[in-house]
């Protein structure tokens, strides 16, 4: 962190000397897609934080291409629900164009919940070469049927545990157009057992890979 | 019309353009905003997809005009391209390149921004882009408006106003 505050103040420092000999705010002249891709290289919170800065960044934050919701709620001191995050984000954000969708909890969520979610963004266009939105979860929903747009899946710190072996299987069996499911894993040397016994699981996906890393 | 102005001006048979036009990577030549002339080999220039159609849809055996790259930027941008012809190259190198490569003033970045837009240069504009998020990244609010000389516009009631909307997305 200490590496990381030095590094930004010495390119504020750096920056200084830019800023008064341009003094013009260029970054703001940029047309307002630009500025909802750069912000797409940020976690969405970052940029809805950046609606601050002024009144012209201040609902761009609705047309960011890329959603990445993370339930790291319980680190916060905000007394909101991360499902209540979650439905006014979506509500407000109107992005057309939407070339990522993450959503990422630790802890388990109503499947209905998450259904609504995946619903509300399904509609939206995304790039040709990424047919479907990605969904990620992390935690354990115990519902059905709201995986079925799922793409990409992947899981840190996979343990096998019976509650996470239960999840990863639903998963399996409940998304239809899953390409790749990753998994990491702690332990390296369990690589191999833990890739045949998830392989013995019922695929709904005819194309999915499964990576145990 | 560029096509059949070229074709009554040059007088040699149908079959030898054709032939010369076929030719594997040919020059290209790009006119930039301040009318300077870049001459570069086809495969570095169809990079940016805007050239690569404009070959395509056969308009490309003139000059390119493009109007809103000027000639220091598009140095730069080209300079991208040759080193991005062939990806396979050793990606530690590569990596390295387009970190010292887009090691620039603001100034500079937003005109590359610009220019990658309109040349569609996706990974020339994904670099910029990122290089300017990770300008964002870890900043105050107002030490970002002082990076990138946003001015507030907001009275501190509207901040606060604003702030309570998202609490938590302004929380560490």
């Amino acid at each position: 962190m200490d590496m990381a505050n030095s590094a930004t103040h010495q390119s504020d420092l750096k920056h200084k000397g830019m800023v008064v000999s341009i003094s013009i705010d260029r970054i703001s002249d940029l047309p307002d897609f630009l500025i909802c891709h750069i912000l797409s290289f940020l976690p969405t919170k970052k940029a809805i934080a950046a609606s601050i800065l002024s009144s012209g960044w201040r609902l761009l934050w609705t047309l960011v291409p890329k959603i990445d919701l993370r339930d790291n709620l319980r680190i916060l001191k905000t007394p909101v629900t991360f499902t209540y995050i979650a439905y006014r984000f979506l509500a407000l954000h109107t992005a057309l164009l939407l070339r990522n969708f993450r959503l990422t909890l630790f802890t388990p969520c109503k499947p209905f919940h998450l259904d609504t979610w995946i619903r509300t963004v399904i509609g939206r266009k995304s790039d040709d070469d990424e047919k479907y939105n990605r969904l990620c979860c992390i935690g354990s929903p115990d519902g059905s049927g709201c995986l079925s747009l799922l793409a990409d899946f992947s899981f840190d710190g996979y343990e096998e545990l019976e509650d996470e072996v239960e999840f990863v299987k639903y998963v399996l069996n409940e998304a239809r157009l899953l390409n790749t499911m990753a998994i990491k894993i702690e332990a390296k040397h369990l690589k191999r057992s833990v890739l045949q016994r998830l392989s013995m699981f019922p695929r709904q996906s005819t194309t999915c890979l499964i990576n145990v890393e | 019309a560029i096509q059949s102005s070229r074709f009554s001006c040059v007088g040699f048979p149908l079959a030898y353009i054709f032939l010369a036009c076929k030719k594997k990577s040919m020059a290209l030549k790009l006119k930039s905003s301040d009318n300077k002339i870049f001459e570069v080999e086809e495969l570095v220039a169809v990079q940016s997809e805007t050239i690569k159609s404009l070959v395509e849809d056969g308009c490309a055996n003139n000059v390119i005009p493009l109007p809103n790259v000027d000639s220091k930027t598009l140095e730069l941008v080209l300079d991208w391209c040759k080193n991005h012809v062939d990806v396979k190259l050793d990606e530690e190198k590569l990596k390295e390149y387009e970190d010292k490569f887009i090691e620039v003033d603001l100034a500079v970045l937003y005109d590359l921004l610009m220019a990658a837009n309109y040349l569609n240069i996706k990974d020339l504009l994904n670099r910029a882009s990122q290089k300017v998020a990770d300008m964002l990244k870890g900043k105050k609010p107002e030490q970002i408006r002082e990076t990138f000389n946003i001015v507030n516009d907001f009275s501190p009631e509207e901040e606060e106003e604003i702030r309570k909307e998202n609490l938590w997305a302004f929380e560490e």
